[in-house]
């Protein structure tokens, strides 16, 4: 039952020797979130979501209590409240009038007051935080990922933990139909050795394969990991790393050459076949290895290595370059440029375990300094210090980009450990998964890389923050050997080593400065101001108010794209005005409406709101001009062709939603320029009708 | 294998063939004796196995599990089939699909085996019975009455009993003046698109039970009286699905229908001789070019709409012709809106709210409640439905073709409960997602109907939302590839929220729980 990687590196003087404990496997641990949970502090006694989002629109109500008849005390109640309320009366709702700042390069109300934000998201679902999903939480979410108990239960990381769950339950189910597949083989096999009792020879198909063979096949077929490299010190120290290891086979560069065969057996085990390249990439690599072209492979070998690939990746930091790393140079622009290709000596360690056969295994590449020298925690301790791992490197650098996807780095036993970390310096360990490769050239003194920069795709630091522990991701230890004994011999995944490792992570929790805006778009914040008067929207220049009448004409030239200049002409068929109508309609009746583009419809609407219900209807909104006075005036009618409506239909029941059509009836041009003469806004927006229309597809087969 | 022992087979043979030609070697346990139960066959017929394989489209299918399930239910009677348990869609198609091989031996002897079972699925000779059976005895000929004939013209001036008053009778053509007679002496039938009937069978078959119409009121002297009538879709799906003969005919009316019994039997005795004397049967191409034309031509049929005619019917549902939609003379629905005392006073009370011209249209104040608020907040008109039918009449092609009967019930071509469905066909490529000048008639053609009792508490809001209180079923057929979409309009009025519909149920600010909890809030 282990469940952690644990990576030990040791100095070359072998005291120093710090550990990076990885995320948990995902191949080992089915329920990822364990540690977490154990780990986790007593946070903060929650509030009750019908507490939090109490209001369902930023005013407030006086409720008198109820008067009970038989009750003679309720009426004294009654009458006291009311007493109270007439003579000392609570202030004019909406008491608060949040502020708005127009922003329009976005398009959008942008609003920056926390108070504000709080009060708009939580008494009716307004608005959106930029770096949010929905709800503003990015502050909570850069806590969790700083280790800070709060902020754990974000909506975004409970859709990472259930997409992990997802994948760790398809890959389990992979796993299971792998071993089936395999057992019934193997039966075959024998059966069909009993049966014709021929020489085993000519059966290798169908040869049950033990797990020596597969190591060896697996060996040979993966050697593009191993990469040539010229005769240099480096190398020469890296082939006499040992074997101590025991089944954990060094390969130097040469034995895999002289070992490859030219025709690898094809792998038929679960081990091999789970570790087959899961990528182009890969397979090319491992294609290009076994046909021992070691000095081509390295240009074809498409990792992003060089620094521009890596900023091009996620997660990745552009301070990580800036920052002074005594000489190191993180990326591999110069290595292989200047064709000093790196020994990466291979090792398997899948033997460890055979009762997880698919564990992965932990390759070791690596190059040599002689140079001991510490990654010095910088100073300058932005957020980004928080969240790397800063390892000290001494001539060894462990990958602490954990693969997410399948198999981690994986080292069990302590002989294996302090093998590698006396006697195989210079060994890089590299996990079977990972995009990125680090090498470093042979003045290369130390660095410190971040932890969450491996940039596998399917990963992120939300998971990692999850699945380990903050401490385990985050956490940088140093101990004595002996230390680093009992660490690795501890099953990984136990509370007590991510306690060990939390050490350093509580730094510079408070001064994170909140980066997320708050943003309305221009139906919410026009519905703010003209409806309910809750929202003062300024001018981003001058900062003074803007009336409504001006927002609204601003808001409408701003739907057009370009905006149209203020004073052109603007009809009653604006983008905006057809769907603030509809906004309007739907927040009158109770619902609540929210931008649908993620479901490919104009708007969706939930009953409460997103935190309590899933929508149950996708809005899209066609403008209908069917005043006959619409005839002399320029308009274009809607025509929509059927397989756009197949298609949103599809989408929006693929997500369990029912698409809407609501038509709104335009009025013609002259009665709605009358309108608005007559009284503004309010009196023309009578004029636009609504219908709803649900459409479902209708299948005849269920149907009779 | 049990596929071939017999002809009756009721998911390769005809049902004429299921019920009149029983074959000696596999008697029928129930023969059908009496019209019901021939209409039970017809109804059953046509839901095979084949048709539970097509449907579900592009499904894997494992042939070894169809005919096994072929073979399990030949064994059981064939009136069954949709209760035999062997036979779903279920077992047709399960498991995942293998996209490579991977070595084992397992996989490779599924493979043969599914590819044996299906050639032998495939390998079943497929007779046509009717030549057989026309070619035998005389016996066997007199019981094979599935042929028609094709007299487009014979109907072309007559008047239907809902347009008499227009004129009278114009005789010309083919017509023999029936005009008048349908005047008189006409009970209420449903419209029958006499106009457009122009295959008329010989005999009554099983056929004739659900297709066709009889046209009555005419003179005695009418060669072909009480024969059935089929219109061009109805030809040609049974012609189609092997039903039916087509003949074209090469004399009059009345010499193939001769007035006298004894006139017929003369004929038929003689007919020995010269079989291809009356006329010559006529290929399913030329079936297709006799009857599929553009839409508005008389006697002929758009292809989209025998396409979705033709689906329907081999989906089990019964299929008629909505008879087409009258200006009706609007009810005086506009009668004088009595207001009661109360509601007087209730007006009095209850102003509506006076809307500032630029907001806010919630007056700064104290609120006891939200439906105050709300209140205020209501500017949109909200569409109320009404029972009487919209007074816009639909427009092409959104106007409602066909009605439509589940299967499920007991239904013939004369007596039948008001349709489930109503359905409009259009072309995917000439036609576009209807406006709302096109939806809003087509919906308002249908007649109201609210979904069930039970959905009108708040719990089941989404239920009564989603069914609506008008509803239409539009086939868009794009090249022969039918999809249905159901349009429904107006769910009990606009989409009211629950918590708007409590207030209007008269129960303010209760039900919801968060409103309580916002009362103690307030109280707070």
């Amino acid at each position: 039952m282990s469940k952690t990687a644990t990576v030990v590196t040791t100095s070359s003087d072998g005291d120093a020797i710090r550990t990076v404990g990885l995320a948990a496997s995902p191949a080992t641990s089915p329920s990822a979130g364990a540690p977490k949970t154990a780990a986790e502090p007593a946070s903060l006694p929650r509030v009750p979501l019908n507490e939090v989002y109490a209001l369902p629109a930023p005013i407030r109500t006086f409720p008198l209590p109820t008067f009970y008849p038989n009750n003679p005390i309720s009426l004294l109640h009654l009458a006291y409240a009311w007493l109270s309320q007439v003579f000392r009366p609570p202030p004019r709702e909406p008491s608060v009038v949040h502020t708005g700042i127009w922003d329009p390069e976005t398009r959008s109300v942008h609003v920056r007051d926390d108070a504000s934000v709080r009060a708009l998201w939580e008494q009716g679902f307004y608005g959106k935080g930029s770096l949010s999903r929905s709800e503003p939480n990015w502050l909570k979410r850069e806590l969790a990922r700083r280790g800070s108990p709060e902020g754990k239960t974000v909506s975004e990381a409970r859709t990472e933990l259930r997409r992990e769950e997802r994948r760790l339950a398809k890959w389990e189910r992979a796993k299971a139909e792998l071993g089936a597949l395999e057992r019934q083989r193997l039966a075959e096999a024998a059966a069909h050795a009993a049966a014709t009792k021929v020489a085993e020879g000519n059966g290798s198909l169908y040869e049950p394969v033990d797990v020596k063979t597969s190591l060896s096949l697996q060996g040979s077929v993966q050697p593009g990991a191993v990469q040539h490299s010229p005769a240099n010190a480096v190398a020469e120290s890296a082939t006499e790393s040992p074997d101590s290891v025991g089944q954990a086979e060094v390969v130097t560069t040469d034995i895999v050459l002289a070992c490859c065969p030219l025709h690898p057996k094809p792998p038929v085990g679960p081990a091999e076949l789970l570790a087959l390249p899961n990528s182009l990439a890969q397979l090319n690599g491992l294609l290009h290895g076994s046909r021992a072209k070691p000095l081509r492979q390295e240009r074809q070998w498409k990792a992003p290595v060089g620094p521009a690939e890596l900023l091009l990746l996620p997660n990745s930091h552009a301070e990580l370059i800036s920052k002074p790393v005594n000489g190191l140079t993180m990326f591999e622009t110069g290595s292989s440029a200047l064709g000093q290709p790196q020994l990466q000596p291979y090792h398997d360690t899948s033997a460890l375990a055979d009762c997880k056969p698919c564990d992965g295994q932990l390759q070791l590449n690596g190059a040599v300094n002689g140079h001991a020298v510490k990654a010095s925690p910088s100073d300058d301790s932005s957020h980004q210090v928080g969240q790397m791992d800063k390892v000290s490197l001494n001539g060894i650098q462990p990958n602490v980009a954990s693969n997410g996807d399948v198999s981690p780095p994986f080292l069990r036993s302590d002989e294996s450990i302090s093998s590698s970390a006396q006697e195989a310096d210079g060994s890089i360990s590299q996990p079977m998964k990972r995009r990125k490769s680090v090498r470093f050239s042979p003045t290369v003194q130390s660095t410190t890389f971040v932890h969450s920069d491996p940039p596998s795709p399917s990963r992120s630091s939300g998971v990692s923050a999850k699945s380990a522990g903050s401490a385990l991701t985050n956490g940088e230890l140093v101990g004595e050997p002996d230390a680093i004994r009992t660490l690795a011999a501890v099953p990984p995944g136990a509370p007590e080593s991510s306690s060990h490792l939390v050490l350093n992570d509580q730094v510079e929790l408070g001064e994170i400065r909140n980066k997320e805006h708050f943003q309305l778009a221009p139906e919410e914040a026009f519905f703010l101001v003209f409806a309910l008067g809750a929202l003062m929207v300024v001018d981003p220049a001058t900062s003074s108010p803007i009336s409504t009448e001006h927002l609204l004409s601003l808001f409408r030239s701003y739907s057009y794209f370009p905006p149209r200049p203020a004073g052109s002409a603007l009809g009653p068929d604006d983008p905006f005005l057809v769907n603030y109508a509809v906004y309007h309609h739907f927040r009158s009746l109770g619902w609540v409406p929210r931008h649908g583009i993620k479901f490919g419809v104009d708007w969706i609407i939930y009953q409460r709101g997103p935190v309590f219900d899933h929508s149950e209807f996708g809005i899209m909104v066609v403008p209908a001009y069917s005043d006959p006075a619409w005839e002399g005036h320029e308009h274009e009618e809607p025509r929509r062709s059927w397989s756009w409506l197949m298609g949103v239909n599809r989408v929006l029941s693929h997500v369990l939603k029912s698409l809407v059509l609501v038509y709104v009836d335009i009025p013609a041009p002259n009665v709605f320029e009358e309108e608005m003469h007559r009284g503004g806004i309010a009196s023309a927006l009578k004029r636009y009708t609504i219908r709803e229309v649900m459409v479902r597809r209708f299948s005849v087969n269920r149907n009779r | 294998m049990s596929l071939d022992n017999d002809d009756d087979n009721p998911s390769l043979a005809p049902p004429s063939i299921t019920t009149s030609s029983g074959s000696p070697s596999h008697p029928h346990p129930h023969l059908p004796t009496n019209a019901a139960a021939a209409a039970a066959v017809a109804a059953a017929d046509d839901l095979t196995p084949e048709d539970l394989i097509e449907d579900e489209g592009a499904a894997s299918q494992d042939f070894r599990a169809f005919a096994a399930s072929l073979s399990l239910s030949q064994q059981k009677q064939q009136q069954q089939y949709r209760k035999t348990p062997g036979v779903s869609a279920q077992t047709i198609r399960k498991g995942e699909k293998d996209f490579e091989s991977h070595g084992t031996r397992a996989q490779a002897d599924a493979l043969e085996q599914s590819r044996g079972a299906m050639r032998e699925v495939l390998g079943y000779t497929r007779v046509h019975p009717a030549p057989a059976a026309r070619e035998g005895a005389s016996a066997a000929r007199a019981c094979n009455n599935n042929r028609g004939w094709y007299f487009p013209a014979w109907w072309e001036g007559y008047r239907e009993g809902g347009e008499v008053g227009v004129g009278g009778g114009n005789v010309d053509g083919g017509g023999f003046g029936v005009g008048e007679e349908g005047k008189e002496g006409k009970e209420r039938r449903p419209f029958g698109f006499v106009r457009e009937r122009v295959v008329v069978l010989e005999g009554s078959s099983v056929a004739s039970q659900a297709l066709g119409r009889a046209v009555t009121g005419q003179a005695k002297e009418r060669p072909a009286r009480g024969k059935d009538w089929l219109l061009p879709e109805e030809a040609l799906y049974l012609v189609e699905r092997g039903s039916l003969d087509l003949w074209w005919p090469l004399k009059a009316l009345g010499e193939i229908f001769p007035l006298d019994r004894t006139a017929a039997a003369v004929t038929e005795g003689g007919e020995e001789a010269g079989e291809y004397d009356l006329g010559f049967p006529l290929s399913l191409q030329a079936a297709y070019a006799l009857l599929i034309g553009n839409d508005g031509e008389r006697g002929k049929i758009s292809l989209q709409k025998f396409q979705v005619y033709s689906n329907l019917k081999r989906c089990g549902y019964n299929v008629l012709r909505a008879p087409p939609t009258r200006k009706q003379p609007t009810p005086a629905s506009s009668r004088p809106a009595t207001t009661t005392l109360w509601q007087w006073f209730g007006s009095l009370l209850s102003t509506a709210p006076n809307h500032p011209p630029y907001g806010p249209l919630v007056q700064p104040g104290l609120y006891r409640n939200y439906a105050s608020i709300y209140r205020q907040l209501a500017l949109l008109p909200r569409h109320k439905p009404s029972p009487s039918p919209s007074s816009s009449t639909p427009t092409e092609p959104f106007t409602i073709h066909y009605h439509i009967w589940k299967s499920a019930q007991k239904w013939t071509k004369l007596r039948h409960p008001p349709p489930d469905f109503y359905l409009a066909v259009v072309d995917a490529q000439q036609s576009s997602v209807p406006t709302l000048s096109e939806i809003a008639p087509l919906l308002g053609a249908t007649p109201p109907a609210p979904g069930r009792p039970e959905w009108t508490g708040p719990g089941r809001l989404y239920a009564r939302l989603k069914h609506g209180y008008r509803n239409v079923l539009v086939a868009v057929v794009d090249h022969g590839v039918i999809n249905y979409m159901r349009f429904a309009g107006g769910g009990g009025g606009p989409m009211l929220h629950k918590l708007l519909s409590i207030e209007e149920a008269g129960r303010p600010d209760a039900g919801a729980g968060y409103c309580d909890e916002r009362r103690n809030l307030g109280d707070g």
